[in-house]
């Protein structure tokens, strides 16, 4: 399994009227060929800003932006944004952005925007690329006529296939998807769920799969990192983090879903996410954390390593050695 | 985000925009104040009485102009009845009382007066007989007429009379000197006669002499001299002797009173109406903004030309007329769409869920939300209405006995103060008009925030 | 649990809006069309469905949020269904709402004191000290205390879950027998989703309160309900005990439905899981027949005619599905 992601000590902090947010301070991590890795977190963890992070699409009001994002060998840090732009940005990796079956413009049709897309990035003719957007409407399973109609005449489930088409137009390796179900509702969800595990199975693709649905998570998670207060808490495999978490958020967060099979007692969390603009010192969980202790109140704690090649964060596990 | 006045106050006192229209505004409602306090007869009545301005020049421009001209212009001089000095005596052979008024006038100034005019206060039942005469600081001595005057007050138009022209002309020959073609008393007066082309003032300390033989020996007699000047006051006259100053000062009350009367009363009305429409929907709303469509359609000015010509109406029967042609307007259905935006959420579907009355909802829930974008459209609209009373005053259909901006710049018009270049009389009551939009416009800029939501930051 | 005489009695509920036409037939959007169902003194019912299949609307209207277009609406014995403004004051007092949005459901005007006063001031309490001890209960019962923490703080100024709880201190004030919760924990956290179903549940166990709970997430609806009805295209399909139905579902779109959703369990990434096809309909032009059919796995040929009814198939257990129907 070759790594075709890395990503070392990312930081993007926002400027705001209120002061500065620490979106995502010191995110690292590493993304196999071939594999998902599902970012959890809650709202305001940072997940989203980490995915717009590694695209380097900053906002206007960044402050500070650094680390190092290694794209099939290659830093892309060191590219300017031209560059970026035409090598990196859509053939390589692409990006299914929150909402973004919302965002179609209302009075193109649906083949023209998808054309765009490859216009925007590919030296053809408009004819190759309407052809090559029927196209890709069959990939994600829509019949052709679909190139046609309007935003307004699909239905949710349609609008997001399309949405994946579009990511998907130059054949990229990796895909980045922010929450792409959570509007859809439980069926549709199932439908999209199983059109990303056959589209990754026949394409070799790689994931990214941010959401805050834990369950919706699990069907395409291979490694699964936790985010909370702007960091990664905890890394590993699905099989650790579902059955044998190691971080007291992990362990926790998973207490707390509900689950339609099995009769199990949720634990709820006490208090809320953190402020992201002044987190609390030392450990950013230790306000609700049932096992806190002095040290968590004053220093950071590392990311130790866990069993079974996972990462924590967390100075209960401050014997081990540290990533 | 609460307290939405609060958020208006803000707009306006944060901004440089807006501190800079409060200013302008404090300036004219300075003015306003300044009218109340320094004017205090009633001016509309005043405006009109032409012997009420009797004492000043006529055409005059502000005085101040002064600062920048080498010559400088003179202001008007009084010489009360005090400031003569009378001898009396009475012959008894002849059966007459002589009377001598004499009037020393200092007069230092680079031009020429404007008018000279005596007034003689005679208290007599039968008449008398009286002789004008002029001395200059150079000695020469100048007749300038000679009349029978009868009881009451009677004006002497040194300037106009033929008889002083003619005492100008004989004195001048006696000296041996060459009268100019055209003789003008108010020059030649006050010019060195021995050199009567010279168009330079003489100056020096002048005696106004006026000889009375009066036969009745009870009858007395006063008299004032007024040489007029050729500038006044702030803000300069018009032809009817009238201090712009004041009349201008007047129109700021009015015009601001007109222009927030107007506004408040049109914002308020159209919102209500607005949120009404909205609130009830369905057909009330239909005829709403039906009613609505056909105002905004309906020509204003010439209706307000039509009414004020079959009419003559007073200043606050045109606020009326106005306010009754806006109640519907667009502010109406901006008001609507924002209500029916507060309505669809679910708080206000909360508040019917525990029994709040549609009145209630209206209006603890629904126009306090409102509030911030009718502060803001009165403002904004103020000027326009600023301008229509200026403009009906204008074209002649406004208040005709109110001194407001608009009439005094229709006053102007009509006296030809473009023709002849009578650049005050135009200038500073069009300067106001401009100054209170400005102002206005410069606070609504401000309060742009608070109006357009979308520039609103949560 | 389920007393012989409901507390709401549903019979027969249709709520059509009608659509604007150019031409003089109106199409009606018929988001609820024949609903029936007892909802017992105490009981919390869930009613599970995804979104347009009219399970919003059919909450409001039996809060009379919303005007019915036909059918019959009983409340405590009386006849609510035509009932005019005034004559529902009282049912004002006895039956609340719970909105899914956190912020828009609260005014951003006032303060948490004058959120709370809102009802009582609209229902006639006029001591001023009534008021407060009233508003002090009803935050302490939410847990938002330290009261002064709160009692003067604007909405803006809470977290998503204390907002939540505000909205439900709302509800429980005038302490109503009926609470409509709409989507109550969708728009919250996961972490904080289950300290305010706990919540609830506590709240209802204590006063005796009668929920109708609408969801799309079936997993959330054992923690605070015990029966559930499945709504699909404005009818229900099933209803039932909720671990009955989990377990053993009788209709097929109750089947797909929770075939579809996923428990945290790694080892879904390697299967895909089974769904139906398809979108629900919209709700001006309804299939004929079985509104499920063109979706239905098990579809005959009766379903693409006729409309199946709602039988009780096992005891306690309703189904409307030609499949099953003992006929």
């Amino acid at each position: 399994m070759s790594e075709i992601l890395q990503v070392k000590d990312l930081k993007l902090y926002y400027s705001t009227r209120k002061g500065i947010v620490k979106a995502v301070d010191d995110v690292s991590f590493v993304l196999n060929k071939g594999e998902t890795l599902a970012v959890v977190g809650e709202s305001g963890c940072g997940k989203s800003s980490m995915a717009i992070a590694v695209m380097r699409l900053l906002p206007r009001n960044v402050n500070t932006y650094q680390g190092s994002v290694t794209l099939d060998g290659e830093d892309i840090g060191k590219l300017d944004d031209t560059l970026l732009r035409k090598r990196v940005l859509w053939r390589k990796i692409s990006m299914v952005f929150q909402g973004a079956m919302n965002s179609l413009n209302p009075v193109l049709r649906i083949g023209f925007q998808i054309a765009e897309t490859l216009l925007e990035h590919e030296k053809i003719t408009r004819k190759e690329a309407q052809a090559i957007a029927k196209n890709s409407l069959e990939l994600v399973r829509l019949p052709g006529f679909i190139a046609d109609r309007y935003p307004h005449e699909l239905s949710g489930g349609m609008k997001q296939r399309v949405v994946i088409a579009m990511a998907l137009a130059l054949n990229p390796k990796i895909v980045i998807l922010d929450e792409p179900t959570s509007a859809l509702d439980v069926i549709t969800q199932a439908n999209i769920i199983n059109l990303l595990k056959r589209l990754k199975k026949e394409r070799g693709l790689s994931y990214i799969f941010i959401t805050h649905d834990l369950a919706v998570a699990s069907e395409l998670a291979d490694k699964v990192a936790v985010m909370y207060g702007g960091k990664i808490v905890e890394y590993g495999t699905a099989e650790q983090i579902y059955r044998d978490p190691q971080h007291p958020y992990t362990q926790k967060l998973m207490a707390s879903i509900p689950t339609l099979r099995g009769e199990k007692k949720l634990e709820f969390i006490p208090g809320a996410p953190p402020d992201l603009i002044n987190p609390p010192p030392g450990c950013r969980f230790h306000p609700r954390c049932p096992y806190a202790m002095e040290i968590c109140k004053v220093k950071e704690p590392p990311r130790f390593e866990v069993k079974d090649g996972g990462k924590a964060a967390c100075w209960l596990h401050e014997g081990n050695n540290v990533e | 985000m609460a307290g939405g006045s609060r958020d208006i106050v803000d707009a306006i006192f944060r901004s440089k925009s807006g501190l800079a229209g409060v200013l302008i505004l404090m300036v004219i409602l300075g003015l306003s104040i300044v009218a109340l306090i320094y004017v205090p007869f009633d001016v509309s009545s005043k405006w009109n009485d032409i012997t009420f301005w009797q004492l000043n020049p006529r055409l005059a421009p502000p005085s101040w102009i002064n600062i920048f001209l080498n010559k400088k212009l003179p202001e008007t001089v009084i010489i009360g009845e005090k400031d003569f000095i009378k001898y009396e005596y009475y012959v008894e052979t002849a059966g007459l009382k002589y009377v001598t008024l004499e009037a020393k006038l200092d007069y230092s100034y680079d031009e020429y007066p404007s008018e000279i005019i005596a007034m003689l206060y005679v208290n007599d039942s039968s008449g008398m007989l009286v002789t004008l005469k002029w001395i200059q600081p150079n000695g020469i001595e100048i007749p300038l007429c000679r009349l029978i005057v009868g009881h009451g007050v009677t004006p002497i138009y040194i300037g106009n009379r033929k008889d002083v022209q003619e005492g100008l002309m004989n004195t001048m020959v006696k000296l041996g000197i060459v009268p100019p073609g055209t003789i003008k008393p108010e020059v030649l007066l006050f010019s060195d006669l021995n050199h009567p082309n010279s168009f330079e003032v003489l100056k020096g300390i002048y005696r106004f002499k006026i000889d009375a033989a009066i036969p009745n020996r009870n009858a007395t007699i006063d008299s004032k001299l007024i040489v007029y000047g050729k500038v006044y006051g702030l803000a300069g006259t018009d032809s009817k002797r009238r201090d712009l100053f004041i009349g201008v000062v007047w129109g700021a009350p009015v015009a601001l009173a007109f222009g927030l009367t107007t506004a408040i009363l049109t914002s308020f009305i159209q919102t209500l109406l607005g949120t009404l429409s909205a609130w009830y929907g369905g057909l009330v709303d239909e005829v709403f903004q039906r009613i609505t469509d056909i105002y905004m359609i309906l020509p204003f000015l010439p209706i307000l030309i039509t009414i004020s010509v079959i009419y003559k109406i007073n200043i606050w029967t045109l606020l009326a007329i106005v306010v009754a042609l806006s109640v519907f307007g667009s502010a109406t259905k901006t008001a609507r769409s924002m209500a029916l935006q507060i309505m669809s959420e679910p708080y206000v579907e909360a508040a019917v869920s525990y029994g709040a009355s549609r009145r209630r909802i209206m209006l603890l829930y629904i126009l306090p939300r409102l509030l911030p974008y009718t502060m803001a459209n009165i403002v904004l609209s103020v000027p326009s209405y600023v301008f229509l009373e200026a403009a009906l005053s204008l074209l002649g259909l406004g208040d005709p006995t109110m001194p407001t901006w608009g009439k005094i710049i229709s006053d102007a018009f009509e006296g030809g103060a473009v023709i002849h270049g009578l650049w005050w009389w135009v200038l500073i009551p069009s300067t106001l008009i401009i100054m209170t939009a400005i102002a206005f416009a410069l606070i609504g800029l401000a309060l742009d925030k608070v109006v357009n939501p979308r520039l609103r930051e949560r | 649990m389920l007393s012989s005489i409901g507390i709401l009695q549903v019979e027969d509920l249709k709520v059509w809006f009608p659509m604007r036409r150019l031409f003089r037939t109106t199409m009606y959007a018929k988001a609820v069309d024949g609903v029936s169902f007892t909802l017992a003194k105490g009981e919390s019912l869930a009613l599970v469905g995804e979104s347009g299949c009219g399970k919003t609307t059919l909450g409001k209207t039996c809060l009379r949020l919303v005007e019915p277009t036909s059918g019959r609406l009983v409340y405590k014995g009386r006849d609510i269904t035509y009932a005019s403004a005034k004559e529902l004051k009282w049912y004002r007092k006895e039956a609340q709402i719970i909105y899914q949005d956190p912020f828009s459901s609260l005014n951003p005007f006032f303060t948490v004191y004058r959120i709370l006063e809102e009802p009582l001031l609209v229902n006639g309490i006029k001591s001023k000290e009534e008021r407060t001890n009233l508003i002090h209960e009803a935050l302490s019962e939410v847990k938002l205390v330290p009261l002064e923490d709160f009692i003067n703080k604007f909405p803006h100024m809470l977290s998503g879950g204390q907002r939540q709880r505000l909205a439900i201190a709302r509800a429980l004030i005038l302490k109503p027998s009926f609470i409509v919760a709409d989507e109550p924990v969708s728009m919250l956290d996961a972490s904080v989703r289950v300290e305010i179903l706990y919540l609830l549940k506590d709240l209802q166990a204590m006063h005796g309160i009668s929920f109708i709970y609408i969801t799309h997430d079936i997993a959330t609806v054992k923690y605070f309900s015990n029966r559930m009805a499945v709504m699909y295209s404005g009818k229900l399909v099933e209803m039932g005990g909720i671990r009955e139905v989990v377990n053993n579902p009788l209709h097929p779109y109750t089947e797909a439905l929770i075939e579809a959703i996923p428990d945290p369990d790694p080892n879904n990434r390697y299967v895909e899981r089974k769904v139906v096809p398809g979108e629900p309909q919209n709700p001006i032009a309804w299939p004929a027949g079985c509104r499920f059919h063109p979706r239905c796995p098990y579809a005959m040929e009766i379903c693409k005619v006729k409309e199946p009814p709602m039988e009780e198939i096992k005891p306690g257990h309703q189904a409307a599905c030609w499949l099953r129907t003992k006929r």
